[in-house]
C-alpha cells in the first residue's frame, strides 16, 4: 500500500515537473520570441488618398520580415505632420522611418536627423524625382511615387461639343464660352477648404512665376520681389476668381470629396485638381474616361505638374539601420505592393521600368507631357514657399473670394508674413 | 495631557492631509503651473520652438498681439461662439431639465438618449456633423425637392451657426443633468408654501426654482463659458478655422502660429493672454453669480 502510494506521488510530481518543464520553455520561447521583435516607429505625413497603405505595407512586412513590426503614427501632412516632426526632433525622439513629401528632404535634412539613403536603393528611381530628394550630391529620401496635377477633363463632354485641350487663356475662354452656352457647368469646384485655393494657387504660380525663376521665394524674402507689386501673382488670384465664376453656385460651401463625387456624375467638364480626385472614380469603377493638361499660362508655355509625394525617409539615429533599409528595398522591389498601392492612391510609379499593374485612363496623355519635356516639378515652388506659408495666404486669399477681403489686402497680407515663407 | 493629546493628533491629521494632497499638487504643478510660467517666459523672447537662440523681446509679443488683425479676428469669433454657447445650452439644458422633472413617460430613456452626444469625442462630433451637413442633410433636398442650404460649414456667414448646433447638440446633455439634480435637490416644501401663498406656476418658478438653482446655474454657466472659450477639438475635425478664417478660435489660432507657423513666443504670449481672460471670466462670472447664490 505505502509502495503503491509511493509510486503514485512520484508519477504525480513527475508529470507535475515535466509540466512545469514545458510551461516554463513555452514561456521562455514567448519571452525570447518577444525579444528578437523589432519594432520600428513610423510618422507618415498622409495626403487624403494615401490614408490606407499602411495596412498594404504592414502585411508585405509580415510577410517578408516576421520579426519587424511597424509602429504607425499617421498625421495629416498639411495640418500636421511638420508640426509634428519639429516637436518629435525637438524632443530627440526621433522616428526610425518618416513619410513625407520629396520637399520635406531638403528640409529637414539641415537638422541633421535624416540619415543619407544607400545610393544602391535609389538606383531603380528615375532621376526627374531622385534630384528632389538631393542636397549636394547625397540623397536623403526615397522618392515612392508622384502624381500630376492640372485641369482633368472629362473626354466625352470635349468630343459632344467638338471642344480642343486649350493652350492659351483665350482658348481657354472659348471652351467655358461653349460649354455656358450648352447648358454644361465649365469647371468643377470646391472652395470651401484653405488647402484647394492654397494648390490652385501654386499650380499657377508654378507655372507663371516659378518656371521663369525658379528662385522667385528668395527674391521675394530679400525684398526684391513683392506679391503687392506683381500682376502676374495678382493674376494667379484672379484665375481661381475665373474658375468660381464659371462653377457651380454651391462651390464655396463644397468639399473635395463633394466636389470629386460630382465630377465623377458628369456634372462639369473640367476640373483643376491633381490626380488624387480620381481616386474616388476608381473605388467606384466609374467609365468615365479623363484626360488631362495644364492650366494655361499667361505666355502660352504651361507645363503639366509632377509632384513626387510619398517619400520614405530614415532617422540618422536609429538603432535599427539595416532593418530600416530592408523596409525600403521591399517598398521598392516588390511591384506587386507598388501596383496595390499605386492604383489605391491614383499615383503613378517613379521607378525605372515599372511593369504597370494598372494603367490610368490619363496615362497616354500624361506620357506625351513627359516625352515632350513639358513638365514642371512641384518642389521647384513648394521648396521655395512652405506649405504653411501657402495654406495661410490662401486662407485671406478664400476670405476675397468670399467677398470679405480686397485682394490688395490679401496681396499686402502675404508680403507682410515673407519671412515666414521658408524654414529659417 | 489631553492638549497635548488633542495637538498630536491634529499633527497626525497634518501629516495624512498633506500626503493626501501630495501627487495632486505634484501632478497640478509639474503639468499646470511650471509649463504656465515656462510659457509666460517664452512670451517674452522671440523663439521658435527649434532653435537653442532665444532673445528677449519685452513685452513686444503683447503689443503686436493688439495689433495683431488675425489674433482680433479669432478672438471675436470665440467671443461670438461663446456667448451663443453659454446662453442657448443654459436655456436649452434648463428647459429639458424641467421637462425631465415634470414626471413625463420614458424620464430614463430621454436623460440617456440626451446625454450619449456627450461621451463621444468632440473630433468625432466635427465629424459627424461635417458629413451631416454636407453629404446625409443635402440629400433630403433630393428627396423633398426643396432647397435648403445645409452646407452650414461651408459660408463664412453660417459656419458659427453650424459649429454653434453641433457643439449644443454635444453638451446638452450634461449640463441638462446638473440642471435636472439641482431641480431635485429643491424641497418640496418651499413650493408647497409658494402655492398655499398664491404663487402660480410661472411665479414658483422664477422665485422658488430659479433661487433654488443658483448653484448649479454658476457651474454651468462657468463650465460652458470656459468651454467654449478653449474650442479646438470640434474645429480641427469640422472646419479647420475655415472656410477662410471664419471660424479660427483663439487656441486654432495660438496653435497655428506656435506650432505650424514656428513662433512659439508669440504663440506664447497668445497662450498666456488667452489664461488671463479664461480667468478673469470665471472670476467675474464665480463673484457675480454666488452672490445670487441662496440657501434652502
Amino acid at each position: 500500500m505505502v509502495r503503491k502510494m509511493r509510486k503514485r506521488i512520484f508519477l504525480v510530481g513527475m508529470l507535475m515537473t515535466s509540466f512545469g518543464i514545458t510551461g516554463c520553455q513555452q514561456t521562455a520561447d514567448a519571452v525570447a520570441n518577444e525579444e528578437e521583435m523589432i519594432y520600428l516607429s513610423v510618422l507618415a505625413g498622409q495626403s487624403t488618398p494615401d490614408a490606407g497603405i499602411e495596412d498594404m505595407i504592414d502585411e508585405k512586412v509580415a510577410e517578408i520580415l516576421p520579426n519587424v513590426r511597424l509602429e504607425w503614427e499617421c498625421v495629416d501632412w498639411g495640418e500636421n505632420f511638420d508640426a509634428e516632426v519639429n516637436a518629435r526632433f525637438a524632443a530627440g525622439d526621433i522616428p526610425d522611418i518618416l513619410i513625407g513629401k520629396a520637399q520635406d528632404a531638403r528640409h529637414y535634412y539641415a537638422t541633421g536627423n535624416l540619415a543619407e539613403i544607400e545610393p544602391m536603393l535609389l538606383e531603380e528611381i528615375e532621376d526627374s524625382a531622385k534630384n528632389t530628394v538631393m542636397v549636394d550630391g547625397i540623397a536623403y529620401g526615397i522618392p515612392y511615387n508622384s502624381w500630376y496635377q492640372g485641369v482633368i477633363y472629362n473626354k466625352k463632354i470635349f468630343e459632344k461639343y467638338k471642344l480642343d485641350v486649350p493652350k492659351s487663356r483665350l482658348e481657354l475662354e472659348q471652351v467655358v464660352d461653349t460649354l455656358e452656352k450648352n447648358g454644361v457647368v465649365p469647371f468643377a469646384g470646391h472652395f470651401q477648404e484653405n488647402w484647394s485655393v492654397g494648390n490652385t494657387t501654386m499650380q499657377f504660380m508654378l507655372n507663371n512665376i516659378f518656371a521663369k525663376n525658379p528662385l522667385w521665394g528668395d527674391a521675394f524674402r530679400d525684398g526684391k520681389e513683392s506679391y503687392s507689386d506683381n500682376a502676374v501673382i495678382q493674376d494667379c488670384m484672379e484665375c481661381n476668381q475665373y474658375i468660381l465664376e464659371h462653377t457651380w453656385e454651391d462651390a464655396l460651401s463644397v468639399d473635395q470629396a463633394a466636389c470629386d463625387n460630382r465630377f465623377d456624375n458628369g456634372e462639369a467638364a473640367m476640373y483643376l485638381t491633381g490626380t488624387w480626385s480620381l481616386q474616388f472614380s476608381n473605388q467606384n469603377q466609374q467609365s468615365e474616361e479623363y484626360g488631362i493638361f495644364p492650366y494655361p499660362n499667361l505666355t502660352g508655355d504651361s507645363k503639366l505638374i509632377r509632384e513626387t509625394n510619398m517619400t520614405f525617409m530614415k532617422s540618422a539615429t536609429t538603432e535599427y539601420s539595416d532593418e530600416v533599409d530592408k523596409i525600403f528595398e521591399i517598398l521598392i522591389s516588390d511591384e506587386e505592393l507598388m501596383g496595390e498601392i499605386l492604383n489605391y492612391t491614383q499615383t503613378f510609379s517613379v521607378k525605372k521600368e515599372y511593369k504597370k499593374e494598372f494603367e490610368s485612363c490619363l496615362q497616354d496623355e500624361i506620357n506625351i507631357y513627359e516625352k515632350s519635356g513639358q513638365i514642371i516639378e512641384a518642389t521647384v515652388g513648394n521648396t521655395q514657399l512652405i506649405w504653411f506659408f501657402q495654406n495661410d495666404v490662401a486662407a485671406q486669399e478664400l476670405m476675397w473670394l468670399q467677398g470679405k477681403k480686397e485682394l490688395d489686402e490679401v496681396l499686402m497680407y502675404a508680403d507682410l508674413h515673407r519671412l515666414e515663407s521658408i524654414i529659417q | 495631557m489631553n492638549r497635548r493629546k488633542s495637538s498630536g493628533m491634529e499633527r497626525k491629521m497634518s501629516r495624512q492631509y498633506l500626503v493626501l494632497v501630495l501627487p495632486g499638487f505634484l501632478i497640478f504643478t509639474i503639468g499646470l503651473i511650471v509649463p504656465l510660467f515656462l510659457s509666460f517666459r517664452y512670451s517674452l523672447t522671440d523663439w521658435d520652438g527649434m532653435s537653442a537662440e532665444m532673445k528677449f523681446v519685452g513685452l513686444q509679443n503683447y503689443i503686436k498681439l493688439f495689433g495683431d488683425k488675425e489674433f482680433l479676428e479669432s478672438f471675436w469669433f470665440t467671443v461670438k461662439f461663446t456667448i451663443g454657447n453659454t446662453i442657448i445650452q443654459n436655456i436649452c439644458a434648463l428647459l429639458f431639465a424641467l421637462a425631465l422633472d415634470s414626471g413625463i413617460k420614458a424620464q430614463k430613456f430621454y436623460r440617456a438618449a440626451f446625454f450619449i452626444p456627450c461621451l463621444i469625442s468632440a473630433v468625432i462630433v466635427g465629424f459627424v456633423w461635417l458629413k451631416l451637413y454636407s453629404n446625409v442633410l443635402p440629400e433630403i433636398n433630393t428627396w423633398l425637392g426643396t432647397n435648403i442650404n445645409f452646407l452650414l460649414f461651408g459660408d463664412a456667414d453660417t459656419v458659427l451657426g453650424g459649429l454653434l448646433i453641433a457643439n449644443n447638440w454635444q453638451w446638452i446633455g450634461y449640463w441638462m443633468l446638473i440642471y435636472l439634480a439641482g431641480l431635485q435637490s429643491v424641497p418640496a416644501e418651499l413650493y408647497e408654501a409658494a402655492r398655499v401663498d398664491g404663487a402660480g406656476p410661472i411665479k414658483r418658478f422664477f422665485n422658488v426654482t430659479i433661487p433654488m438653482l443658483a448653484p448649479a446655474i454658476t457651474i454651468c454657466v462657468v463650465g460652458i463659458t470656459t468651454g467654449s472659450l478653449k474650442v479646438y477639438d470640434l474645429l480641427i475635425s469640422s472646419t479647420k478655422g475655415g472656410p477662410g478664417r471664419a471660424s479660427t478660435s483663439m487656441i486654432y489660432q495660438t496653435y497655428t502660429t506656435a506650432i505650424n507657423g514656428r513662433q512659439y513666443g508669440y504663440g506664447s504670449a497668445m497662450t498666456v493672454t488667452l489664461v488671463i481672460m479664461l480667468l478673469l471670466v470665471a472670476l467675474i462670472q464665480v463673484k457675480g453669480l454666488k452672490k445670487k447664490e441662496v440657501q434652502a
